[in-house]
């Protein structure tokens, strides 16, 4: 599979054209493609720490977390890609639920691009710490910084899109932007929670999903708490 | 053949959803024939939609039913409840002419309320499918409803305002519509309830007493008692 696309993704030099309705736009599998490829990787370095230190984690593990990084970011987008559609709409956007969902799913392969480039330092930082805290804040951190990279790349691609009627009111994509991403960051954090472990905790025995306790929120201050009192 | 004729049903649904969200075709503000009908059917099939998610906590068939039937009844009948004061008030502004225009711009606004909704309904249902509790279910409930109230008023303002800029007196008219809509609309909903249903609580399409209860007293503790669920 070809993914040299993903450079220019990352170059900006994929035109809005090209990524929503040019003549031959970037087809869905080849993003998709990406997506998994990428989730895979992100994923073999984030279940390193179960196999490392774990006292259960086995082969099962690294592969269970390998299909649900790339699962976390479809199923994250299928719940908030009709919200991207009406916003989007509302502003006179001009883009179609289909490229939406592309413009959607390039983004996410931009996110998993910026992940996998700092995979090699989750990897390091596992076989350095033992700390269980610190790998799940330093996780949260990167996830964060992708993310905030993805969700600036859509903002300039829905501008961009916008008809030139639409673009002195670039305020109204904006802020339209800015609450899907709050919806888009909740949802994804919320189900990041549900579909844990992805690292692994030393402790406990290796499984596909944990039971669903609390939210991420009240997980990740506990997190904090842990790495600031420890 | 009946591929054919559920294709071009789903590509017309579509073009209906696209053209009430950016406000093009029939539903361009000051378009001189707007297909209500649609527009109406539209309204209760996507709402019924969103009824049904919001009932789904504790997934009771009977609760999801019941949201489903709730949720449109709140958005018509707050709507029919205060168009004859719309009219009114036109007409003592001399405005009678803009009634058309008005209710174009308001049925348009609760469509794309409505298609907002609709659109959150995976994010209300993926809530529920994490575990929220109650009070996490209706702040989760309350904040789409006021992205869905920030998508009307988008729509609104969309339509009103050529009216505005026609005449300013028209600013009146808006403010008025807002108070009484939203006085009525809270009344509503408050005798309307239970809309999401507290699973530990039996299923009842209406609450005892509502009509009789002050919904702006009982909001306060309400919001108080959701605050206080969330923190426990």
């Amino acid at each position: 599979m070809h993914f040299e696309f993903l450079d220019r993704l990352l170059r900006g030099e994929i035109a809005t054209d090209e990524l929503v309705r040019g003549q031959r736009p970037i087809r869905v599998h080849r993003l998709v493609g990406a997506i998994v490829a990428l989730g895979a990787l992100v994923g073999v370095c984030m279940a390193l720490y179960g196999l490392r230190w774990g006292e259960h984690y086995g082969g099962f593990h690294v592969l269970a977390v390998m299909v649900k990084v790339p699962l976390l970011f479809l199923l994250t987008l299928v719940v908030t890609c009709p919200s991207l559609y009406v916003f989007s709409a509302l502003a006179r956007s001009g883009l179609r639920f289909t490229e939406t969902v592309r413009l959607l799913l390039a983004a996410t392969a931009l996110a998993l691009t910026i992940l996998a480039s700092l995979a090699p330092v989750i990897a390091f930082f596992t076989f350095g710490t033992r700390s269980h805290p610190f790998l799940q804040t330093l996780n949260a951190v990167f996830f964060c910084v992708a993310g905030t990279i993805a969700l600036l790349f859509l903002r300039r691609t829905l501008a961009a899109a916008a008809p030139m009627e639409a673009r002195p009111g670039k305020r109204s994509t904006d802020r339209i932007v800015v609450a899907w991403c709050g919806v888009y960051a909740l949802v994804g954090a919320q189900m990041a929670w549900m579909m844990r472990p992805f690292i692994g905790t030393r402790h406990l025995p290796q499984e596909l999903f944990r039971e669903v306790e609390s939210n991420v929120f009240a997980g990740l201050l506990q997190a904090l708490k842990y790495l600031v009192d420890g | 053949m009946t591929a054919t004729v559920i294709r071009s049903g789903v590509l017309a649904s579509a073009l209906t959803v696209r053209q009430i969200l950016t406000g093009d075709g029939p539903f361009a503000p000051g378009a001189q024939r707007v297909p209500w009908r649609r527009l109406f059917v539209l309204v209760v099939v996507v709402t019924a939609f969103h009824g049904a998610a919001i009932g789904s906590l504790g997934v009771r068939p009977l609760a999801i039913l019941y949201g489903a039937i709730k949720l449109p009844i709140l958005f018509a009948g707050a709507t029919l409840l205060c168009l004859p004061n719309l009219y009114v008030i036109l007409a003592c502004l001399g405005l009678r002419k803009d009634f058309d225009a008005s209710v174009q711009g308001i049925l348009c606004a609760q469509g794309t309320a409505a298609l907002a909704l609709a659109a959150m309904a995976p994010v209300v249902l993926f809530a529920y499918a994490c575990g929220a509790s109650y009070p996490a279910a209706l702040l989760v409930n309350a904040s789409v409803f006021a992205l869905a109230a920030w998508a009307a008023q988008v729509a609104l303002s969309r339509h009103l305002g050529l009216l505005i800029e026609r005449d300013p007196r028209h600013r009146r008219v808006v403010l008025a519509w807002f108070v009484l809509h939203g006085f009525v609309a809270t009344k509503l909903s408050w005798i309307l309830r239970p809309f999401v249903g507290d699973p530990a609580l039996p299923i009842a399409f209406l609450r005892a007493r509502q009509w009789a209860e002050d919904p702006f007293t009982n909001l306060f503790w309400a919001a108080a008692a959701l605050l206080a669920g969330l923190f426990r």
